[in-house]
């Protein structure tokens, strides 16, 4: 049987710590928790530069030059 | 960092594929591909469209048919140009090398199985998805590509969908992609905007390889082939800060602002949203708690967002969120600087929530403060797994936090057809909201001076708050209002454009055709709004229009006095409902 896992009074977040996956709001969370709740290694060679500007130019030159 | 910014790199770095396809659709090793393959070319130089009057459709959805014969010239000229289908085994003979999973068809390869569907050498067009390996019974996935009426059938068939002896079709190619059964079942769309991203660079950098085919084929000079592309994404979310700073949004308005030296501009078409009533948004300030409803049987995490208020710079502190479980005390997160995760534990260690702090920079100037709670599920999926209790929780933005509205929004969370998913929808509950008036009829808009902090105001899809998609809503056709689902920009608007889908405000829904030539189904939602106005703008780029921006495609389309967004043309009434 599963242990049964409810708030008692004892309960609380724990000390914040780095996420792994970098901080862009609406990608990289979701992107940690899934890997992290399914065990699955990221198969990217390298992490998604986390400031935006710098990602989008990076995005661009991806769709517009080859 | 990404090492380049070739299609290959910046895709697997989106992608993460082992979390959104099967192992077998996984390519071990993505490599640049020629620009021209002449065992690959995109379509048979017969098929290619009129280079002043093409215009390229683009299709990110589900299970596009790609062998429908509403996407053929004739009886075996296939209309597409390149599909990309994320979640096939990984074919390592075949054109889409540079792609990290699946398989990428082109035109010409699906005109030779058409050719040999007319020759009876495939007996039927279910032969065609099942060589193409589009269909594999024996994979372990949600066979959505052979569902009779799917969502990518109907929606890529209203977008591009044409007679075989339509001559309109002959210059509307088509550019799709097939996204991953898992990122279809997802509704939260937690993964979906990577992917989607990495679907995008693969329409433009097709639409870019078309129009040098087209060159290569009629002798034209080097980049004097700039073909339009309108780009139907009929997906949306729920949830995000709804300002246009989402990654995928600034992505998107990149994009269509983007003046390429190869390729001509780019117009991007969303639908509204269909979750004007869901309950899933909220406004709320510092210390107000506000009810959280979670039902039990959920077997999915929950995920909410909770966005500040435009700020000048960050502030020192954190903003941090208070969440308190059904008759349990409020344990309030600790957050000391940005990119931080925090988990929420029980006395016994198992952890119960996260909670990740995100500021973002707004496009322009300033920021805006951020936290994702994303809660475990209210049943186990395995013996063991932690879980909550289900019912009434409660949520808030802790005192202390800057002054101003709070912007909560969940994300949708439940089971689509076809697709077996344990999800629950859990709803932001305020005893002030109330659905229906008194006549039982529903309240459309949020009443005026309204005290609940859910409201129907500021539901539109968030993917779509950016300032240069098309946003398509849906009225129904017997009284050409607004339909009641439409989640709505600002506080009554329910999109830039509007298309007939329900039949009357109580009959919802419109036909469509199905997965196989002459199937039809009947179904619903702003999804279908969407491709009938990128159908509509299609055919107006392909006869020359060039809307600069999102207010000259609105111009383009009838004015009319009796309603504040303008209807769109068509679709033809069906005969029989």
């Amino acid at each position: 049987m599963g242990r049964k896992m409810e708030l008692k009074d004892q309960h609380a977040w724990d000390p914040p710590e780095p996420m792994a996956e970098g901080g862009i709001a609406g990608l990289s969370p979701y992107l940690q928790d899934r890997l992290e709740r399914e065990g699955i290694p990221k198969s990217a060679p390298a992490p998604l530069p986390q400031d935006q500007d710098q990602l989008l130019e990076e995005l661009l030159q991806a769709a517009f030059t080859e | 960092m990404i090492g380049g910014t070739d299609l290959q790199a910046m895709t697997a770095a989106l992608f993460a594929p082992g979390l959104v396809v099967l192992p077998d659709a996984v390519n071990p090793a993505p490599q640049p591909i020629p620009l021209q393959h002449p065992d690959h070319p995109m379509m048979a130089a017969d098929d290619l469209p009129d280079p002043k009057t093409g215009c390229i459709i683009g299709v990110i959805d589900d299970a596009i048919p790609f062998a429908h014969e509403r996407l053929r010239r004739g009886a075996a000229r296939s209309r597409v140009a390149a599909l990309w289908a994320m979640d096939v085994a990984h074919d390592p003979q075949g054109p889409g090398l540079d792609l990290p999973a699946g398989i990428e068809l082109r035109g010409a390869r699906i005109s030779g199985w058409l050719r040999d569907l007319e020759r009876g050498r495939i007996a039927t067009e279910d032969g065609i998805y099942r060589a193409a390996g589009i269909l594999d019974m024996n994979r372990q996935t949600t066979h959505s590509a052979a569902f009779a009426a799917g969502h990518g059938a109907a929606v890529s068939l209203l977008a591009a969908g044409f007679a075989q002896d339509d001559p309109r079709g002959a210059d509307l190619p088509l550019i799709g992609v097939n996204l991953p059964p898992r990122i279809l079942a997802d509704t939260t769309g937690t993964l979906a905007p990577g992917v989607m991203i990495a679907a995008v660079l693969f329409v433009l950098t097709r639409a870019r390889r078309l129009c040098r085919q087209i060159e290569a084929v009629r002798g034209l000079p080097a980049n004097s082939v700039r073909l339009p592309v309108v780009l139907n994404i009929s997906l949306g979310l729920t949830a995000g800060p709804r300002d246009g700073s989402s990654l995928v949004e600034r992505f998107l308005d990149a994009v269509s602002g983007f003046d390429a030296p190869d390729l001509g501009p780019v117009r991007i078409v969303l639908p509204s949203g269909n979750h004007r009533m869901g309950r899933l948004r909220a406004d709320l300030p510092p210390g107000r708690f506000l009810g959280w409803q979670l039902p039990p049987d959920d077997r999915t995490v929950t995920p909410l967002e909770i966005w500040g208020p435009p700020l000048s710079a960050l502030p020192a502190s954190p903003m941090q969120v208070t969440l308190q479980g059904p008759g349990l005390p409020p344990v309030t997160t600790g957050f000391t600087a940005p990119g931080q995760v925090a988990r929420l534990r029980d006395p016994s260690g198992a952890e119960l929530a996260r909670a990740y702090y995100t500021p973002t920079p707004r496009v322009g100037s300033g920021w805006r403060e951020c936290v994702t709670l994303i809660l475990n599920p209210t049943c186990p999926e395995r013996p063991g797994d932690p879980w909550l209790t289900a019912g009434l929780w409660s949520v808030a933005v802790a005192p202390g936090a800057q002054p101003g509205d709070y912007a909560l929004s969940l994300q949708r969370d439940e089971v689509l057809r076809g697709f077996p998913r344990e999800a629950r929808q859990s709803r932001l509950h305020d005893p002030a909201y109330r659905d229906l008036a008194p006549d039982g009829f529903p309240i459309p808009y949020d009443p005026a001076g309204s005290p609940s902090a859910v409201q129907r105001a500021d539901t539109i899809n968030a993917y779509a708050t950016g300032t240069t998609t098309l946003r398509a809503g849906a009225v129904d056709r017997l009284s050409e209002g607004c339909v009641i689902y439409n989640s709505l920009i600002g506080q009554r608007q329910g999109g830039d454009v509007m298309v007939r889908v329900d039949s009357a405000p109580f009959d919802g829904g419109m036909i469509v055709r199905g997965r196989g030539s002459g199937s039809f189904g009947i179904m619903s939602g702003t999804s279908l709004a969407a491709p009938w106005a990128t159908r509509w703008l299609a055919q107006a780029m392909a006869a020359g229009a060039r809307p600069a921006d999102r207010a000259a495609m609105i111009a383009m389309a009838p004015a009319d006095p009796r309603h504040p967004d303008p209807i769109l043309p068509g679709p033809p009434a069906p005969a029989y409902r």
